[in-house]
């Protein structure tokens, strides 16, 4: 009984000793862990110490020269713009005048008229008649007009968008 | 509660003005800091103007899903600097590449960094002297991660240059500075 006592108490004793001194490389491993951190530590402290800050002002400086880009930009776009519009409605005025004239020279409005005024005969010679108009049609001028009205109702929309966007900035 | 930088970037461009303003004041320090490391302080102010006039171009390039703001905006505070040297006949960021492809996969164990050295600094201005001596790419990399408080796979994707090398620029980028202060 004492003898098993004992030999309890000296295991008990054995284990208490191994938890308060660990091996002297497991010491040494968290040693060099502490310092490691220390290290880390005050590196990351003396660097933030050491970060340049700029003038106060230098924020609402770049504020103040991204609105001045802005408004340049939005002041070329709008002059561009207008005079794109000009440009295209004065050519699809051109254009329009020439479509009209060559229509009329290739006969398109007689062949439109006669849709008009003799139905039955259109009725039974429709593919004649529409082969017919079709090449009465000045194609080119057309053409021509059309992309001129498009590039118009373009820059039409453009003026009209950075008006809008002027007027929700202000 | 302060709105992430994802969330100030959408509002901008939906057309929240005051978005853009936040943005600014909330990165200009560290631009700022980072553009006097490689340019000096003359030239900080019109680098750090620069790249926000980039960020205002290209916002509505940013893509939230391949990097963060942070990572976006010194990426393209480094291209700034880098054209700035280029154009000045400096040094570059890039100088390093050759030296990466001999050590970039050997990293020595960091245990072997822990110096009393460090651990008795407080001379900033000691450090910036020897800031400025240390090879570029090495200086990014500390900056970034000590006073930008980046991660080493942030600097990675800013840098364009793998985790192991980042980490490879750090460890050495810490014992040139132990062999200065010494």
């Amino acid at each position: 009984m004492w003898a098993r006592r004992s030999e309890v108490r000296a295991e008990r004793d054995k284990r208490r000793n191994f938890k308060q001194t660990p091996p002297a490389s497991d010491l040494h491993q968290n040693y060099k862990l502490i310092v490691y951190i220390n290290v880390e530590q005050n590196l990351q402290n003396l660097f933030k110490k050491a970060i340049y800050q700029p003038e106060s002002r230098l924020p609402g400086d770049i504020f103040s020269l991204i609105e001045l880009k802005k408004a340049k930009i939005t002041k070329i776009k709008k002059f561009g713009y207008l005079g794109l519009s000009i440009l295209s409605l004065s050519g699809s005025v051109f254009s329009i005048w020439g479509l009209i004239e060559q229509s009329t020279q290739l006969g398109f409005f007689k062949y439109l008229s006669l849709a008009f005024s003799d139905g039955g005969i259109i009725a039974t010679y429709w593919k004649e008649y529409t082969l017919s108009l079709v090449d009465s049609l000045p194609v080119a001028s057309l053409g021509m007009s059309l992309f001129l009205l498009f590039v118009l109702f373009i820059s039409i929309r453009g003026i009209s968008y950075q008006f809008k966007n002027k007027i929700l900035i202000a | 509660m302060e709105n992430s930088d994802e969330v100030l970037i959408n509002e901008y461009i939906t057309g929240e003005e005051k978005s853009l303003k936040i943005i600014i004041d909330r990165y200009t320090p560290s631009i700022y800091n980072f553009s006097v490391r490689f340019v000096g302080i003359e030239n900080a102010n019109d680098i750090t103007q620069d790249v926000f006039l980039k960020v205002w171009k290209n916002i509505k390039k940013f893509n939230s899903d391949k990097a963060s703001f942070k990572t976006w905006i010194f990426k393209i505070a480094r291209n700034t600097i880098t054209d700035y040297l280029r154009k000045k006949k400096s040094i570059h960021f890039s100088s390093l590449n050759t030296e990466e492809e001999i050590y970039g996969e050997n990293i020595p164990d960091e245990s072997m960094l822990q110096d009393e050295v460090f651990s008795k600094l407080e001379d900033t201005e000691l450090l910036n002297k020897i800031l400025d001596t240390i090879p570029v790419g090495y200086r990014e990399v500390l900056i970034l991660y000590y006073q930008e408080d980046m991660t080493f796979k942030e600097i990675g994707e800013m840098l364009g240059k793998p985790l192991n090398t980042v980490k490879s620029y750090h460890h050495r980028a810490l014992l040139l500075l132990r062999e200065e202060f010494v």
